[in-house]
């Protein structure tokens, strides 16, 4: 790390500078990109079965993609975005109430956070008893992983109204209606969409735990289906289309919010 | 890369605590010179907290009985079977212990690793720029889909626990060093470099400190996290600790020991979170704000 560029070179931010080290960083990042995967091929096919390496899993998702991993896949993507969408009404509208109403919070907060911090993979072995192993599973472990985050977002934008904006709103004699519609909730989106962030990765990994511990189809039953057969390149086709789409729902939400809440300082979130 | 700090993406909003200085909304306070409400005192928050509690509980009792005891036991089975499990030499308090132990050498692997990283990465931009993409991919990639992998990589081993808690929580603790390190003022940087400091002091004596409680946001993230992959990697492949326990008991229809066993998993997680926000509150103490936790 000789050539290192400390953080205070940026004293002289003239943009031919930042130019030059974007494309620095572009060619360093392939560079590294290119010592890892020949590392990764080398290490990997002297022992293939150890972790796989690069070509065997490109050999593997050219025979795999299509017929097998995307079919089940969707099958996953349909788990979740039931779930989310099921879960995004019942927690937004929970933390607002959460929020507004001091005897929701009061009662509620404990056992919310409770719940939160637990990990809900404890309750698959539950929810097999009452749903099997079923869609509806499925859809359940993804809507219990995402409506608590979303909750406790939305409670926590509700309670972090800028006070001056209701004051403003209080001394133009706006009713509690008008508050909450044009004060509250814009102020609070920010917040939400965090949660639903959250959410999502909660949703991803719920739904894969479920799939691998107890369902007939989808992209987690795919992956140990796989690792049955000592098929780890295959294993590590599922991953990367995984890796791949969870890095667009991530980017896609984040470029979303920007879109929606240009308001959303999210220094001030802090 | 764009400013990226742990509330852009989704992961430092503060954590809720019960305390009423934080809960009391700014609406509400207008009033002034009026008595606070029934709601607002210790007393009246713990009487309706109670009051909760015995609603939720007797409405399971009232309800679980009605149902076959292999789908949901009543709240008083669950505390019967509770204490004997607790009392009598069951396979509970080993487990618990195993589970607990692995999270917490699993955990400071992942510290050990996470916050020197999270540091250089954030210090460096040579270093940010080459390793960022594998850090982002494995941050949102779910640690679950590399438990087939790990299986055949460690077997149903100590290390595979080990693996799948490194990966759930280093990559929280290295996310949020490295945006606790951008957000270090660059004037006390700039200070320290005129005051000729060399590199191993700015880290010790402004990094390190200045990034604190961003590093306390990814522990905490990280605390949890490595909970959750402790107990998903006993539950799809090794079948031991308090998932092993939680499968067993499923698996023989005792729903009573599944509920014992998923008290006994949150009350390690409530736990955990407790005692994080207390650590965080001894060790920043810039930080704090007038919320005690």
């Amino acid at each position: 790390m000789s050539a290192a560029v400390g953080p205070y070179d940026s004293l002289q931010p003239t943009s031919r500078i930042a130019s030059r080290f974007a494309t620095r960083k572009n060619a360093l990042r392939l560079l590294s990109l290119i010592v890892v995967f020949s590392v990764w091929e080398i290490l990997g096919s002297s022992n293939p079965f150890f972790a796989s390496h690069p070509l065997a899993i490109l050999e593997a998702a050219q025979a795999d993609l299509i017929p097998v991993v995307l079919p089940a896949f969707v099958t996953t993507i349909i788990a979740l975005a039931t779930g989310l969408a099921i879960a995004t009404p019942i927690g937004v509208g929970i933390g607002f109430a959460m929020g507004r109403i001091r005897l929701m919070d009061v009662a509620l907060t404990p056992y919310i956070n409770a719940i939160y911090a637990t990990p809900r993979i404890a309750l698959i072995p539950v929810l097999v008893l009452w749903l099997g192993i079923s869609f509806e599973l499925r859809v359940t472990i993804v809507a219990l992983g995402a409506v608590f985050p979303i909750i406790i977002n939305t409670y926590a934008g509700s309670k972090h109204v800028d006070s001056e904006l209701l004051d403003t709103g209080y001394s133009f004699t706006a009713n509690s209606r008008q508050i909450l519609r044009t004060i509250v909730m814009p102020s609070s989106l920010p917040f939400i969409f965090a949660g639903f962030r959250i959410g999502i990765g909660r949703g991803v990994s719920g739904v894969i735990v479920a799939e691998m511990t107890s369902a007939l189809t989808g992209l987690g039953r795919i992956m140990i289906e796989n690792a049955k057969y000592l098929q780890i390149a295959e294993v590590f086709v599922s991953i990367m289309v995984l890796g791949i789409f969870s890095l667009f729902l991530f980017e896609g939400v984040a470029r979303v919010q920007q879109w929606l809440t240009p308001w959303g300082n999210t220094e001030r979130l802090r | 890369m764009t400013a990226r700090n742990p509330a852009e993406i989704g992961l430092g909003t503060p954590p809720l605590t019960d305390s009423p200085e934080l809960v009391a909304s700014p609406t509400e306070d207008l009033e002034v010179g009026k008595k606070p409400g029934f709601l607002y005192t210790r007393r009246g928050m713990f009487i309706v907290r109670l009051a909760t509690l015995v609603i939720i509980i007797g409405l399971w009792e009232w309800y679980a009985r009605g149902v076959s005891p292999a789908l949901l036991a009543p709240p008083s089975r669950i505390l019967e079977k509770g204490f004997e499990m607790f009392a009598t030499e069951s396979d509970l308090i080993p487990a618990i212990i195993q589970s607990v132990g692995t999270m917490f050498i699993g955990l400071a692997l992942s510290i050990a690793v996470g916050i020197p990283l999270g540091l250089i990465m954030g210090r460096f931009k040579t270093a940010e720029a080459v390793l960022d993409p594998y850090v982002m991919f494995l941050y949102v990639l779910p640690s679950v889909a590399f438990v087939p992998v790990f299986v055949v990589m460690f077997g149903l081993d100590i290390k595979l626990r080990l693996a799948l808690i490194f990966m759930s929580a280093a990559f929280p603790l290295i996310i949020n060093t490295i945006a606790g390190v951008k957000h270090v003022d660059q004037e006390l940087i700039d200070g320290g470099v005129s005051f000729t400091a060399n590199e191993r002091q700015i880290t010790r004596t402004i990094l390190l400190p200045g990034s604190l409680p961003f590093i306390f946001a990814g522990l905490r993230i990280g605390f949890s996290a490595a909970w959750v992959g402790c107990i998903v990697a006993e539950m799809t492949a090794l079948i031991t600790g308090m998932g092993g326990v939680l499968l067993e008991a499923a698996a023989r229809f005792r729903t009573a020991e599944v509920f014992v066993v998923i008290f006994a998993i949150m009350a390690v997680a409530v736990t955990i979170q407790w005692f994080t926000a207390r650590l965080e509150y001894w060790l920043t103490p810039w930080s704090r704000t007038n919320e005690r936790v």
